[in-house]
């Protein structure tokens, strides 16, 4: 088995996974530098706390270090294996936690009081924002207001059909016809970004 | 369950928000699409993915990457001890 660092000017996400696979801290170094910020803006928006965030944080690093034989290339790419154990990991400790009850006030609050999670900066006027992000923050921008929030029930807080048609007091059939057709635009609209992530 | 359908229940299993009583239907129909539904659901945990990258990324303190290093650094030291 090869030992040699990963080097390479610009390594894919995969070949860095192979090189946290082989131990090289090298490449756990740079997939924390592409996707720490990602990754903690996901967490916060799950757990709502910034304290918790930076050690879930670093709890899902040292999962990749020490569970990076788990990720299997044929199965996709390795971002989205990174984003579900995160998503995992994040909705697990909110559940867990006992101030979960404020937590989800809070949530609560922002569904009702703000516009979405994906929409609450303009991509227009956010000059920091890639190309990439610009697109995909337009494509959830776009979803009708209960569209996306069936959605960002089932993604942030981990809900099923039934928990969210629950939470929200509306029928399930109306619920699952909004995650499907909310999920199928979505899927549409990232046709064309597939060699991006 | 039609291949439309499958891909309907594709993205709710990547998202984790199937139900219990879909998911035998859903396994049906991974089985029966054989690689076409595989290709289904990697191209649907994209989605994952493209969730995650339309938020604004929030880069952590800078100590935190440090005190991450550290623990890599003191798990490599422990495996080189244990081999030794």
């Amino acid at each position: 088995m090869s030992h040699e660092p990963v080097n390479a000017i610009r390594p894919s996400d995969e070949e860095l996974m192979d090189g946290v696979r082989r131990q090289d801290p090298e490449a756990l170094s740079q997939l924390y530098d592409r996707y720490s910020g990602v990754l903690k803006a996901l967490i916060m928006r799950i757990v709502h706390n910034e304290a918790e965030s930076e050690d879930l944080l670093q709890e899902v690093y040292m999962d990749i270090w020490n569970h990076s034989q788990n990720y299997l290339r044929e199965r996709g790419k390795a971002l989205g294996w990174i984003v579900t154990l995160t998503r995992r990991r994040s909705i697990d400790r909110l559940r867990k936690r006992l101030s979960y009850a404020r937590a989800e006030e809070r949530l609560q609050h922002e569904i009702e009081h703000q516009p979405g999670a994906w929409n609450h900066h303009s991509a227009d006027n956010d000059l920091e924002a890639s190309d990439m992000r610009a697109v995909l923050t337009k494509i959830m921008g776009r979803l009708p207001a209960a569209q996306r929030e069936a959605i960002e029930l089932a993604y942030f807080k981990g809900m099923s059909q039934r928990e969210i048609a629950a939470h929200t007091g509306i029928p399930l059939g109306t619920i699952k016809t909004r995650l499907e057709l909310g999920l199928k635009k979505i899927s549409d609209g990232l046709k064309g970004l597939e060699h991006e992530f | 369950m039609s291949f439309e359908e499958f891909e309907h229940q594709a993205r709710l299993y990547v998202l984790g928000a199937i139900e219990e009583d879909e998911r035998a239907a859903f396994e049906a129909g991974r089985r029966e699409f054989g690689q076409r539904a595989e290709r289904v659901i990697e191209e649907c945990r994209r989605l994952n993915a493209a969730f995650a990258l339309a938020l604004r990324p929030q880069p952590p303190r800078q100590e935190a990457k440090a005190r991450l290093m550290s623990l890599i650094q003191k798990s490599l030291a422990e495996q080189r001890a244990t081999k030794a």
